[in-house]
């Protein structure tokens, strides 16, 4: 289970600490990271066979990982917290920032948080960064993004500003990458709204393994430069909106290198 | 030179405490309660009256206090929400109304850091600027976020008098019996399975040093207030000695107040899934104050009760 290199990962990141009874103040536990990593391991090298590129340009210090979102059931956001854990020196521990429908699921609620993944809201992404130097992951296009229907595969969304307002708020860099991976794992070919309604869910996936099982499709995450905005966060939006449009175009030629990078979905 | 301070719900565990503390200190402590347990030092006045009835206002007229703190309230969601409502709010309402009156400088109201609401879209860490939200799914306890909400309103209305709103985060100790004290010295305390919200602590001695704290020259406004640190709930079940059953949600819907099992509204439910934690820096910087008892001796507090 735990195994060496497990141990030494997880005892090198630095932005997870933990007080005398094993959490830190978010509720995370490095035990129970560990533990997950061993099984995002698994996920990341034999399943998906995951490769990343670019992956120092992510600087040390508080970071905003921004990039497209797919796949239906998060996997893209496992697999980047995997490739940032496995692949970049030093590790570094990722904050997602997460569907706000998931602290509504029991077991999913507490997995969540013992690995340091928090419910998507503003003030929890300011304090992380300000206050831990943390690395946060943003899908700014949201359940858009993640509901994706294969029609719109590897096209980015439309990101909101938010991401951008806090960045300039608080100094923190940004850093594009591309997923390429989530439209073929799990392919959806209708969000299924009314039976979404139903459920109350933000959507239901139709997909051809009915359940969102995914497919062992071959990933790769493409980091790209870091991107610097000045500002207060409290521009006018047409001086946020062209940042928001360069992250866009950097997401999207992230995506054509990790998809040349990556060659066949499932071969090759 | 020696305060004359009134504490309104002086028999209770926060009270007691916070009356020794002032009385240590050499403050002319006036106590009230409409409870008549329990002995106080000689230099203390006891006051045997309702801060909803007149008895109060002749308090106040023999005390002539510098400053008033209201601790008195009732809990619990058994009792009838009508007579929660005259207590908590009408009397917390009538008590500031009265103490201005009557020329009082300086009103420390403690509230809880329960206004907030557990909710599941919820930032973690809520600084004062966060509005009190536990109306949405927690109606039964309106009559402490109307009372709260209360005390600043009459900050813009009456800038002449201080007026300090503390909301301090779970109280535990080895007198202290708030709800959350009671849920854990059950034997058998039952969770939300699948959920395990973060929980702040605070011991009662650090929570009387801050209501005490407030009363400092130059402290107004409304301030969280938080302990040493913070656990998930189920650390603190199980370092205070409690076997814990996590049970799922609907069944616990079922069982509320049925067969033994105490009542819990979805409210309280929510408190049991979704964290409710506050950032205590202005405090802090306000006044200076830390917390001085430790997570282990806070926690270990509320074990001795077993």
């Amino acid at each position: 289970m735990v195994d060496d290199e497990i141990r030494d990962r997880v005892g090198r990141l630095g932005d997870l600490r933990a007080n005398p009874y094993g959490y830190d103040r978010w509720g995370a536990s490095p035990a129970d990271a560990a533990r997950s990593l061993v099984v995002l391991r698994w996920l990341y090298r034999s399943y998906f066979r995951a490769e990343s590129s670019g992956i120092d340009n992510v600087p040390g210090g508080r970071v905003l990982l921004v990039g497209n979102h797919s796949g239906q059931l998060a996997y893209d956001g496992m697999m980047v917290c995997a490739a940032m854990m496995l692949d970049a020196e030093p590790p570094r521990f990722v904050r997602a920032m997460i569907e706000r429908f998931f602290a509504h699921v029991a077991y999913v609620n507490t997995l969540m948080t013992r690995t340091g993944q928090l419910t998507g809201v503003p003030a929890n992404c300011e304090r992380l960064l300000v206050e831990e130097d943390a690395a946060v992951l943003v899908f700014p296009e949201g359940e858009r993004g993640g509901g994706r229907v294969w029609k719109d595969r590897y096209k980015v969304m439309g990101f909101g500003q938010g991401f951008v307002r806090l960045a300039m708020r608080t100094s923190t860099p940004i850093v594009p990458f591309g997923f390429v991976g989530g439209e073929e794992m799990c392919p959806s070919f209708s969000r299924m709204k009314p039976v979404a309604r139903l459920l109350g869910v933000p959507y239901v996936p139709l997909t051809p393994t009915l359940l969102p099982v995914p497919l062992p499709a071959r990933v790769h995450v493409a980091f790209g430069e870091p991107m610097r905005f000045e500002g207060s966060g409290e521009e006018d939006d047409d001086v946020v909106l062209p940042a928001v449009s360069q992250v866009e175009e950097a997401v999207a030629s992230l995506l054509d290198r990790g998809l040349r990078l990556r060659g066949g979905a499932f071969f090759g | 030179m020696s305060r004359r301070i009134l504490v309104t719900g002086a028999a209770g565990a926060l009270g007691r405490l916070v009356v020794q503390m002032l009385h240590e200190a050499g403050d002319r402590v006036h106590a009230l309660d409409n409870r008549r347990e329990g002995q106080w030092p000689d230099a203390v006045a006891f006051h045997h009256a309702d801060v909803r009835k007149r008895g109060f206002d002749q308090a106040l007229r023999e005390a002539r206090p510098d400053a008033v703190i209201h601790l008195a309230r009732v809990r619990g969601f058994e009792i009838d929400p009508a007579f929660r409502h005259r207590v908590n709010y009408e009397g917390a309402t009538r008590a500031i109304d009265r103490s201005i009156a009557a020329g009082v400088k300086k009103i420390v109201l403690v509230s809880r850091h329960t206004v907030y609401g557990a909710l599941p879209d919820q930032a973690q860490f809520l600084t004062e600027e966060h509005p009190p939200s536990a109306g949405r799914t927690f109606p039964e306890i309106h009559d402490l976020v109307a009372a709260d909400l209360y005390a600043q309103g009459v900050m813009w209305r009456h800038p002449e008098t201080e007026t300090v709103v503390l909301r301090p985060v779970n109280i535990v100790g080895p007198t202290s019996r708030p709800l959350l004290a009671r849920y854990l010295e059950r034997p058998r305390t039952f969770t939300v399975a699948g959920f395990d919200p973060v929980y702040q602590v605070i011991h009662e001695r650090d929570a009387a040093r801050a209501v005490v704290g407030a009363l400092a020259p130059g402290v107004r406004g409304v301030f969280n207030v938080v302990g040493c640190g913070e656990v998930p709930l189920s650390v603190l079940v199980e370092e205070t000695g409690g076997d814990r059953i996590p049970m799922p949600e609907a069944l616990i819907k079922v069982l509320s107040g049925r067969l033994g099992f105490p009542k819990i509204p979805q409210g309280a439910i929510d408190f049991l899934k979704h964290p409710c934690t506050v950032d205590g820096a202005r405090f802090r910087d306000e006044t200076g104050f830390e917390a001085e008892v430790g997570l282990a001796e806070t926690l270990a507090s509320a074990r001795s009760r077993h």
